[in-house]
């Protein structure tokens, strides 16, 4: 880990962030200082995926992957953001007034004891090893072929295994590696802890505006101490990637039923467009989503389907180029071989399949009480008449459950099994628990403003 | 600044420069050495039985074969996480079995050692 990599590193970031923010302004504006910094973490992210994207696509479509591209695409993208602000009549934001008394001494709480708990996974990840299979059988090694050939060399993404799944996190790992000046595996661990600091912040950001501090902060270090969640900041593979764009997605979908605010929308789409180009069970995921949310508004699916459509479209856009790629090189596809569709193939794999991903669901060796407390908060909700949101999240929760028994189900070299080498289905499972940091701090927050009326007003 | 916003502000800045700044007093970061990769057995957790450490993958397979040829079926090669290579029988479930093996090793000229079980 040389100084040179670590200032790579914070440049690349630093682009990420600007990218982001420019995006936020263009589609959302800024009231002031204070809504630019609560929404920084969200920037930071939309800027991740708006860059990573751009990237993955150039490089599908022959575009050479060079220092040159990994520098134009992060400025290019915030000056065309600017660009649409300014015609867009944004104006910069102005000051900004922080909450007074008990509210801005748990929000500063919360703060400083997340970002201890964030410091002291810093520690583990500036100097971390590369030692997860995944990583170095084909995340790592992707990376390297398109930091040092530029392009997907044919052989090497073929042959592969994990051959079908889409190259983001491999370019974003390359990128860094073109910042670093070399392909440093060691110091890639930061930008992975990077990326999860970004994750905390975005949620925070985001749930503070619908949850009170005191409900709000205990579920982000929830996040942090869970044993399969927090300690994997740092690992150099996708899945947490992938649900922490899961996670941020099905928050601003459920806030856009609420609210409307098209602004979250557009940036949803992003996020969804991000995960179906990070993992083939991304594809499961956002379509589960997008089902949650036409569920949670059938009564006014007049106003809300067509523009989840929309979103379904531009998601199935993205996903496109990727999957004609692999097909066209011979690799085999994502899905189960038989289509995974059959009802009565592999009949007698089906209870085993649920019951092992509901069982994964309740482990609190893996998620600490983040579940049990989410079936809690969906009762409360429920109880106070928080339909959108009890419907929203009971539902996708269940959709994902149901969704990884179906992928054990229905491809039958999976063995039956919680071992992490045999079955993806904790990994898997890892985007349901992360949901329910997220669902159970907006059912709480939307129960107690239902039973408190300052609360209520405040809403 | 008011009173509660400077409250906030020391809150959030006091803990998160001082942890660094404790943790910087204390010396500068080190990498472990080699032999800090090597953890002693611990009673009633698994073992692995460790026929040496090299430093290319193929000087150990080379071992490997050796060691599997005499008997020991199911010997492999791991990274041992500090750039060396280990030729080993993991998933050993106890000490005083990881001390038969030793004991059977030794009667064709082998000196393997034991060690914790590196997770998986």
């Amino acid at each position: 880990m040389t100084v040179h990599a670590l200032a790579g590193v914070a440049g690349l970031n630093a682009l990420f962030l600007s990218s982001g923010a420019a995006l936020l302004w263009a589609v959302r504006g800024f009231r002031d200082w204070v809504d630019v910094a609560r929404l920084a973490g969200l920037a930071y992210i939309a800027g991740v995926i708006a860059t990573g994207a751009l990237w993955t696509l150039l490089l599908i479509a022959g575009v050479p992957f060079s220092l040159f591209l990994v520098l134009a695409v992060p400025v290019a993208l915030t000056l065309g953001f600017v660009a649409i602000g300014r015609r867009s009549g944004r104006s910069l934001p102005t000051g900004g007034r922080l909450a007074t008394g008990a509210p801005l001494i748990v929000t500063a709480v919360g703060i400083a004891v997340t970002g201890l708990l964030l410091e002291g996974l810093f520690r583990i990840s500036r100097l971390s090893g590369l030692q997860w299979w995944d990583a170095w059988a084909f995340w790592i090694p992707k990376a390297k072929a398109i930091y040092y050939f530029g392009n997907l060399d044919e052989e090497f993404f073929t042959t592969l295994p994990g051959a079908s799944y889409p190259p983001l996190v491999p370019v974003l790992d390359a990128a860094a590696f073109h910042v670093m000046g070399s392909p440093d595996v060691v110091t890639l661990h930061v930008q992975y802890w990077l990326f999860g600091v970004g994750f905390v912040w975005a949620l925070a950001g985001l749930l503070a505006e619908r949850v009170p501090g005191w409900i709000l902060w205990p579920f982000v270090l929830l996040v942090l101490v869970a044993p399969r969640i927090g300690r994997r900041f740092h690992i150099t593979e996708a899945d947490l990637f992938l649900d922490f764009l899961f996670v941020l997605a099905a928050v601003l979908v459920v806030v856009w039923l609420l609210d409307r605010k098209r602004w979250r929308l557009v940036v949803a789409t992003l996020l969804l467009c991000g995960m179906v180009l990070t993992k083939r069970e991304g594809m499961l995921l956002a379509a589960l989503l997008v089902a949650a949310a036409l569920v949670a508004s059938a009564r006014e699916w007049r106003s809300t389907w067509p523009p989840l459509g929309i979103v379904a479209v531009a998601t199935a856009l993205v996903a496109a180029p990727w999957r004609i790629w692999y097909v066209v090189h011979g690799v085999a596809g994502e899905g189960p071989s038989d289509g995974g569709l059959d009802p009565t193939a592999n009949a007698e794999r089906l209870w085993p399949s649920m019951r092992l991903a509901f069982d994964v669901l309740l482990s609190s060796n893996y998620w600490s009480v983040l579940v049990p407390v989410t079936l809690g908060a969906l009762l409360l909700a429920g109880l106070t008449r928080a339909w959108v949101l009890t419907s929203f999240f009971g539902t996708l929760v269940l959709l994902v459950t149901l969704g990884g028994g179906w992928i054990t189900w229905a491809i039958p070299e999976l063995p039956i099994t919680q071992e992490l080498g045999g079955n993806p289905i904790v990994r898997y499972m890892g985007s349901v628990a992360l949901l329910c940091a997220a669902a159970s701090a907006l059912l709480l927050g939307a129960a107690w403003s239902s039973v408190t009326p300052r609360a209520k007003d405040d809403a | 600044m008011k009173r509660a916003t400077l409250a906030a502000t020391a809150i959030v800045l006091v803990p998160l420069l001082a942890y660094p700044l404790v943790t910087i007093a204390g010396g500068a970061p080190r990498f472990p050495t080699r032999e800090e990769c090597i953890h002693p057995p611990v009673d009633g957790q698994q073992v692995d039985v460790v026929f040496g450490r090299f430093d290319s993958p193929q000087a150990a397979a080379g071992v490997r074969d050796e060691v599997i040829s005499v008997g020991f079926v199911g010997t492999g090669v791991l990274p041992d996480g500090c750039g060396r290579w280990k030729v080993v029988l993991d998933g050993v479930p106890s000490i005083d079995v990881g001390r038969e093996i030793q004991d059977e090793a030794q009667t064709v000229d082998l000196h393997p050692t034991l060690e914790l079980a590196s997770d998986g």
